[in-house]
Formats: C-alpha cells, structure tokens, sequence
C-alpha cells in the first residue's frame, strides 16, 4: 500500500458534553477503500463532516499530501481534491444529468463570470463532464432530467458529480441508502471499478457491500475507533464480535443492517 | 433558448409591432412605444425572478433613478447627447444596484422582498421630499435626447416615430443579449443558484457573487428601460420609482411567465393593451371608468388557468403545431 494522502490524527469533536468523535486516528492511501462501520450515532457522518471541512474539529489534526488542512473551510477542501457525497440525494433535479454535471465540472475553473461564449464551449469542462458521466456508467441518461431518472441512477449521478469536480480523496457517506439489491450491486461495482487512482473513505451500512469493496476496515462505537485493519482480521475481531457484531452472531455474512 | 416555432412567433410580433408608426397616429406610437420600453423593464426584472431566484420588490428604483439622472444631466435650453448622457444614466444605475445589491443580496426569500422594497421606497422619498427635482410634481425634461458626432444629429429621440424603433431594436438587442448571458456559464450558474444556493456552494461557487453580478445586471438595463420612458413623455415624477412601479413589473413578469425572457415582454404588451380596451367606453360602457376591475379580473383568470403565463400558452401553442407536422 502506497503512503496516505489524507490522515488524521487524534480528531475529535465535542457538541456541548458528548464526544461525537473522539481521538480518531485515519488514514487513507490512492487506489484504496478505507470503510468506516458502525452502530448509527457511532460518530461516522461527524469524521466525514470533519474531513471535509464542514464542521472544524474541537482537537486534532487533518493532513493533506502533507500539508495541515485541519482549520480550512468546506469550499477550500473541496477545491483542495478532497470531495464528498451527502446521505441524502442532492442534486439539481430539474436539471439534465449532464447539466448536473456541467455544473460540477465548471466549480473547479477559477471564474464563472463568463458572459459571452456558450457553457458547452469550453472544451476542458465538457470532457471532464462526459468523462464523469461516462465513468459512472450514466453517458445513455446524459439528456434526461434528473428528477426522472430511477433512484439509484440519481445516487450515481451524485458520485458522477463528484467525479466531475476532479478530487483525489472520495468521502462517500452511505452511496447504497435506500437502494433496491439490484441497485445496490451496481454501485458497489462503480465504487470497485472508480478506486484506482482515488482514495476512497466509505461509510455504509451494507455489510456485503463493505466487506466487497474495502481494502481497510475501521469499527467505530460511541466515538471511538474500536478496531481498524485489513477486513478479515477486523471481522475475527472478538472485541468486535462481542461489542458490535453481536456475540456469537454472524450479522456480517447475512449482511443484515446494523 | 426557445425552439424555433416561438422564435417565429415572436418576429411576427416583433413586425406587428414594427408596423405600428406606418399606420397609428402619434398616441398610437406613443403607447407602442411604452409596451416595448416597459417590456425591456419587466425582461431586466425575469433575470432576477425568474433565473436568480431573485424576487425584487424594489426594481423600479433603477428604472426611476435613470430617468432622475436622465432629467438632472439635460441642459434646459438644449437637447442631452447620449454619447454621454446614456453611459451616465447607465453608471449612476449600475451603481446604485451595486450598493443596494451588496447589501441586499446576503437576505433571502421574503427578506430580500423587504430590503430591496425599503431601498426603493428610500429613494421614492428621497426625490418626492427634495428640492433636486421638483419634489412631488415631479420635473419636465425639455428637449428629449439624441445622439449627435459633432455637429451631425443622428439619432433624435424627440421624434416619435425614432424613439419607437431606437426601443425596438433595444430590445431585441438586449433580448439577444440576455439569452447569450444565460447560455454562457455565467447564466447557468445563476439557474444552478435558483434552483438550489446550497448545493452550489457546496460544489465551491461564491454565489453571493454571483448573485451580485446579477443584480447589477438586471438594474442596469432596468436603468436603459428608465432612459427610454423618461424620454416618451420628457417627465419624471416619484412615482416612476415607487413601489406600485416595482409590483406592475413583477405583474408583467408573472403574467407573461417568468424565466422565458420574452413572456415578460408580451405581458407588459398585454398588460397596457388590455387596459387600453378595457377603458374603451365604446366596448364597455360604464365600466370603462372602473376598467381596474376588469384588469384584476383578467389576470387572476390568466394566472389560474395558465401557470405559466402568456409566454408559456404561446410556447404550448408552438409546441402543438410542431407536433402536428
């Protein structure tokens, strides 16, 4: 594995008295899936929250390809290569798929105060779009309006998106909520087939999904990073087992929710 | 962009419209001429509603304030050059909308309604209050514009039949225009903004910014409709900046149907002939003297059964005979 491009040390977050995260450690390399798990109210969305700048961390340090990224905000992350996907949908819905994506696409140009040329002239954002969209498996919905197309091609419009705005570094806060089997089997294969050439932080509830996909596991409870390794070790865990899995249950090969 | 069936619609209108001094009289022309100018100002208007997400309830203090700075600048004995008279009017404007805009733009939804209505309505008393332009009565502008090199008048807006078609090819030029601005990633940006502000920011746009630049935008050209109405008449008075100003072009812009730039125009050509035959004795007896009754009467009916206004029944209407081809 290469070294981490993104990795945090001692993060935590304090609302008020309670911990959301507490003294995390994280780290994540290209061309890996690093997979956070955990009961709900463990703290994941809040990690994701803090590696993307949209809360700042009470304690503890974020580093990007070495540099100290822990005090900036939200759009100057985004714009640094780290990019992030919302739990809930979030798109233009009224908009086609590839104006969902143009917009994306042109966040990262330095200006928009362009008057005068049409938004299709410009060539780079255009390929970055099309390629997005194409790398998401989406090229055939590129005209359709995005209200219109089935829930599960929205969440990958999301990751297209993403894509589009050019980042190194993918948080992607549960991409599978609320998606059918078949669905779900998809993106999990888009997710398999994007990581070359990202780093890619997951938080998911689909234990087939994860134990698919991650090349890193890290369980988290009440804030704390209870175990963090290779997936297999992780799962023969018996801190684990007993704090999480439940003991003696195999909640994990069933893939039942969590 | 609209399909090429609307656009064909909206020549012949543009024609119909042309005809109008080759066979009207001079009141003919005039009100012709008020369509096309108030139609520049209701479209100024869409920019912000209808592709910002911008409601403006203040918008008529940039088309009052440029007929103000149209009326200070002319010389009492001597028509104004619009070399510089214009580019003057249109600064003053544009900065006026900067400020206002600065300060308005960070409130949302029904606050935005109030701080642009409060700025407005600061101005309205500022030339209602003052000596500056004769107060309430208002003040005359004697000799209307013209645009001359040297010596040599080329264009003088004191002949109807000039200012008719100098606003006609206004707004076509300026209808041009717009529709460049929103195909080019400045506009999409804008429409990205109205449909959701927080998205955009999450993908990294500063659409304070970019708001702003819209607004100052919309104000400006709402000053050039202002430059124009001025000189119909060659009277201000408050009035032209009031909020009553502000609500008819928020009218036209609804009844016309909002983000089409062009529904605008047609609602403010329907808004003033539609009171023009309501108010026809001949048609309507004594109602005529109560034609705002009809006129409330009309566009709730329009606003009920066409959603999205004039413009959108001519783009249906477009879009059927496209169809049956």
């Amino acid at each position: 594995m290469s070294a981490p491009i993104l990795s945090a040390t001692g993060l935590s977050k304090n609302f008020g008295g309670l911990n959301a995260v507490d003294n995390v450690d994280l780290s994540c390399a290209l061309d890996t899936v690093h997979a956070i798990i955990g009961p709900n109210g463990a703290g994941k969305t809040t990690l994701i929250n803090l590696l993307s700048g949209d809360l700042a961390p009470s304690s503890g340090e974020i580093t990007y390809r070495d540099r100290d990224i822990t005090a900036l905000p939200a759009h100057r992350v985004s714009r640094l290569g780290i990019g992030r996907s919302y739990q809930r949908t979030h798109i233009f819905p009224e908009f086609t798929c590839w104006q969902n994506c143009w917009l994306a696409a042109q966040s990262r140009e330095p200006s928009s105060l362009r008057f005068f040329r049409p938004a299709n002239a410009a060539l780079a954002v255009r390929q970055r779009t099309e390629q997005a969209l194409a790398t998401a498996g989406l090229d055939s919905r590129a005209d359709t309006i995005a209200a219109t197309v089935s829930y599960g091609e929205q969440r990958q419009l999301e990751i297209a998106m993403l894509l589009a705005m050019e980042p190194d570094v993918l948080l992607l806060d549960e991409p599978l909520a609320g998606m059918g089997p078949e669905e779900s089997v998809q993106v999990v294969e888009l997710i398999r087939r994007i990581t070359p050439g990202y780093a890619v932080v997951l938080i998911e509830h689909d234990m087939d999904a994860v134990f698919a996909v991650a090349d890193v596991l890290t369980v988290m409870v009440d804030g704390v990073v209870l175990e963090s390794g290779v997936p297999e070790m992780v799962r023969q865990s018996t801190g684990v087992r007993e704090a999480y899995l439940g003991v003696g249950a195999a909640a994990a090969d069933t893939g039942c929710e969590l | 962009m609209p399909s090429r069936n609307v656009l064909s619609a909206l020549a012949v209108l543009v024609l119909a419209l042309a005809v109008v001094p080759m066979i009207g009289d001079k009141y003919w022309i005039k009100l012709a001429t008020r369509m096309i100018v108030l139609g520049i100002f209701a479209m100024s208007l869409d920019l912000l509603v209808g592709y910002t997400g911008l409601v403006s309830f203040g918008h008529a203090a940039f088309f009052g304030l440029s007929g103000y700075v149209l009326h200070l600048v002319s010389p009492e004995d001597a028509a104004a050059n619009m070399a510089w008279a214009l580019p003057v009017c249109l600064g003053v404007t544009a900065l006026a909308a900067l400020v206002i805009g600065a300060l308005s733009v960070r409130t949302k939804g029904v606050y935005f309604i109030m701080v642009t209505l409060a700025f407005a309505q600061m101005l309205f008393y500022f030339f209602h209050d003052s000596d500056l332009a004769g107060g309430s009565d208002g003040a005359y502008i004697y000799f209307k514009p013209i645009f001359a090199l040297g010596s040599v008048v080329l264009v003088d807006l004191g002949g109807s039949a000039v200012l008719f078609y100098f606003s006609l090819v206004s707004l076509i030029v300026l209808y041009a225009g717009l529709v460049m601005v929103l195909r080019a990633p400045f506009g999409k940006v804008i429409q990205g903004i109205k449909v959701n502000e927080h998205r955009m920011q999450a993908l990294g746009f500063n659409t304070y910014l970019y708001k702003l630049v819209s607004f100052v935008i919309a104000g400006t050209i709402a000053g050039y409709a202002g430059f124009l109405f001025a000189s119909i008449d060659g009277f201000v008075s408050p009035e032209l900046l009031g909020w009553q100003e502000s609500g008819i072009a928020l009218v036209m812009v609804i009844l016309g149907g909002m983000g089409t730039l062009f529904g605008p125009v047609i609602g403010a050509i329907a808004l003033l002939g539609v009171e023009e035959l309501f108010r026809d004795r001949a048609l309507f007896g004594f109602i005529a003297a109560h034609w705002q009754i009809l006129m409330g009467g009309f566009v709730i009916c329009i606003v009920l059964f066409f959603a999205n206004g004039l413009g959108g029944l001519l783009v249906k209407i477009a879009g059927r005979q496209s169809e049956e081809r």
